[in-house]
């Protein structure tokens, strides 16, 4: 019966010669004496310190919980159920206690982790070797729920030459930068701008980002999942493009998408064309509402994924208006399944071809189109879609 | 164990980390890239950049574990590479000619050993772990450090690995 002492005897057969060693001592000799040092020693240090940034996360956390806490008193003081300062300060500081050793030990992690990647690049080597095999996650902070969505492969440079008839709107001497188009609204509508542009007025301060932080778990065990022979393939595809998107909480995206540059401008559209409101180009690539429409709206459009894992508020008759009301064109759709948060409505769009994700939040709605060189919102008027926009009222 | 200081990079630890860990260096080079010449040669790149790199080890583990996982990214960095990829070796043009007396050809396993061919002929990601499992005698949780991934996929590496052997060999392997 074979076993495995042949291959270890085999294998032993294998040894370094005198030559190498003494080739490969002179030159590290060489390296030592000539090339300074090119990375310091990595020590991972753990120990039980308070970093500057931890103590002042927990200093802020320690302010709020008191605020809180004693407006909370002050709440009870006014009912039935008494509740003295004493006690509401003695809880706020336990409290306090347990954010500041949370800080601590999540800086503490984010310092290993950081150790981890140094200690790869310190081997002089590609850490994404490591065993990413998956597209770039998003990670969407929907209200306090926490989904994480594959991204999917667009072609927008496709899309846009396949777009028939495509009219550029409004341009600005360095070429569509930024491309802002109002048709002619309602007096409600214009209301509703109005009171949208004194939010942007409110809200001039662009809103932070809340999570980029890419999930990807460098540990997982699907990596075995590749097969054997993609492996390679794969790595170098990874290499060429990884990157990573980032996806705003559902209070700022909304904020974000809906209070975008005043409008400006005008075009004409077809007849089952819907009105954008405002569009957010991040480069020069030329995609516009018409060639959103023409290559989404205006076809057979299938709702195929959304987030999973959040309630299922949304009933299955909004569900139908919302596709007919997208689609506008009555020819048969499929709906998988559409899954609402608090405050944001995630929609992915397939029309068959290409991937086009939908924000509908209770004001807007916001697509979002992927490109290489980043994404691109379009936001409407959710009034544009009544029996949705009555819907989520 | 080298007694003296490691940090300080002097002849005593050049000397002393070419004794100890180029034979393993090479082979699992050997079990990347099937060649002796450019296993020689990745190794000593493995070598010359703990010396760039002036690494500090916690201990003979660590040292070891570092040598192994720079070693695979340099093997599969050579196996992506352009000369690799679309390059036909020599070796391969020329095997019907015999090796000449007391060439490097000698000490290679031969392919007529069933169990040599059979891990050989093993993907990548199975055959390393076998060899460093069965060969080395390293521990799955030491794997798991040479490689930056979880013990649980070292084990099912090495099931996979032994289940491809016995599937091509017929019978169990025998540790």
């Amino acid at each position: 019966m074979p076993d495995m002492k042949e291959y270890k005897s085999a294998m032993n057969g294998i040894t370094a010669s005198d030559a190498f060693k003494e080739r490969t001592e002179r030159k590290m000799r060489e390296i030592r004496d000539s090339e300074p040092v090119r990375k310091a020693p990595k020590i991972t240090m753990k120990t039980g310190r308070v970093a500057p940034l931890a103590a002042l996360a927990a200093c802020a956390a320690i302010v709020v919980v008191l605020h809180t806490r004693l407006n909370d008193n002050a709440l009870y003081s006014n009912s039935s159920t008494e509740k003295s300062a004493d006690m509401a300060v003695t809880v706020s500081v336990t409290e306090a206690l347990d954010v500041m050793e949370d800080a601590a030990v999540q800086e503490e992690e984010d310092s290993d982790d950081i150790a981890e990647m140094d200690e790869i690049d310190g081997f002089g080597n590609d850490y994404r070797e490591e065993g990413i095999s998956q597209e770039p996650a998003v990670t969407a902070v929907l209200a306090e729920e926490t989904v994480t969505v594959e991204t999917v492969p667009y072609n927008s440079e496709d899309a846009v030459n396949s777009a028939p008839n495509l009219k550029s709107p409004t341009q600005n001497a360095k070429g569509s930068k930024v491309v802002n188009i109002v048709t002619s609204a309602p007096a409600e509508t214009q209301a509703a701008e109005q009171t949208t542009q004194a939010q942007t007025e409110q809200n001039a301060d662009v809103p932070e980002v809340i999570e980029d932080t890419p999930l990807y778990d460098f540990e997982k065990d699907d990596v075995d999942d590749v097969e054997d022979d993609e492996v390679y393939a794969e790595e170098a595809d990874e290499e060429e493009s990884l990157d990573f998107y980032t996806i705003y909480d559902g209070e700022l995206a909304d904020s974000l998408f809906a209070n975008t540059v005043p409008s400006s401008g005008a075009a004409t559209y077809g007849a089952n064309s819907v009105k954008p409101r405002a569009i957010i180009e991040r480069d020069n690539r030329n995609v516009t509402p018409q060639t959103i429409y023409n290559d989404y709206l205006g076809g057979d459009v299938t709702v195929i994924s959304t987030a999973s894992g959040l309630p299922q508020t949304l009933d299955p008759v909004t569900a139908d208006e919302l596709i007919r009301e997208l689609t506008d064109i009555g020819e048969p759709v499929r709906k998988d399944h559409i899954t609402p948060s608090d405050s944001l409505y995630i929609v992915d769009l397939f029309n068959g071809d290409s991937y086009l994700r939908a924000y509908v939040s209770t004001v807007t709605v916001t697509f979002r189109v992927p490109g290489g060189s980043g994404d691109m919102y379009v936001t409407y008027e959710l009034s544009e879609f009544p029996s949705i926009f009555s819907q989520m009222n | 164990m080298y007694s003296g200081a490691k940090g300080t990079f002097d002849d005593g630890y050049i000397r002393y980390i070419l004794d100890t860990y180029s034979d393993a260096v090479i082979r699992l080079c050997y079990s990347y890239v099937h060649s002796y010449h450019d296993a020689e040669d990745i190794a000593e790149d493995v070598f010359c950049e703990l010396v760039r790199c002036r690494m500090v080890f916690e201990s003979d583990e660590h040292e070891k574990a570092w040598l192994l996982r720079v070693a695979v990214n340099k093997c599969k960095n050579h196996l992506k590479s352009a000369r690799v990829r679309y390059t036909v070796s020599l070796e391969d043009e020329s095997a019907a000619e015999p090796a000449a007396e007391g060439s490097e050809d000698d000490m290679l396993p031969k392919d007529d050993n069933p169990v040599v061919k059979a891990v050989m002929d093993l993907p990548e990601k199975y055959r390393t772990v076998i060899h460093l499992y069965y060969f080395e005698e390293m521990s799955i949780a030491q794997i798991a450090g040479v490689y930056k991934i979880s013990k649980a996929t070292v084990g099912t590496r090495l099931a996979r690995g032994r289940a491809l052997l016995k599937k091509r060999l017929g019978v169990d392997i025998d540790a």
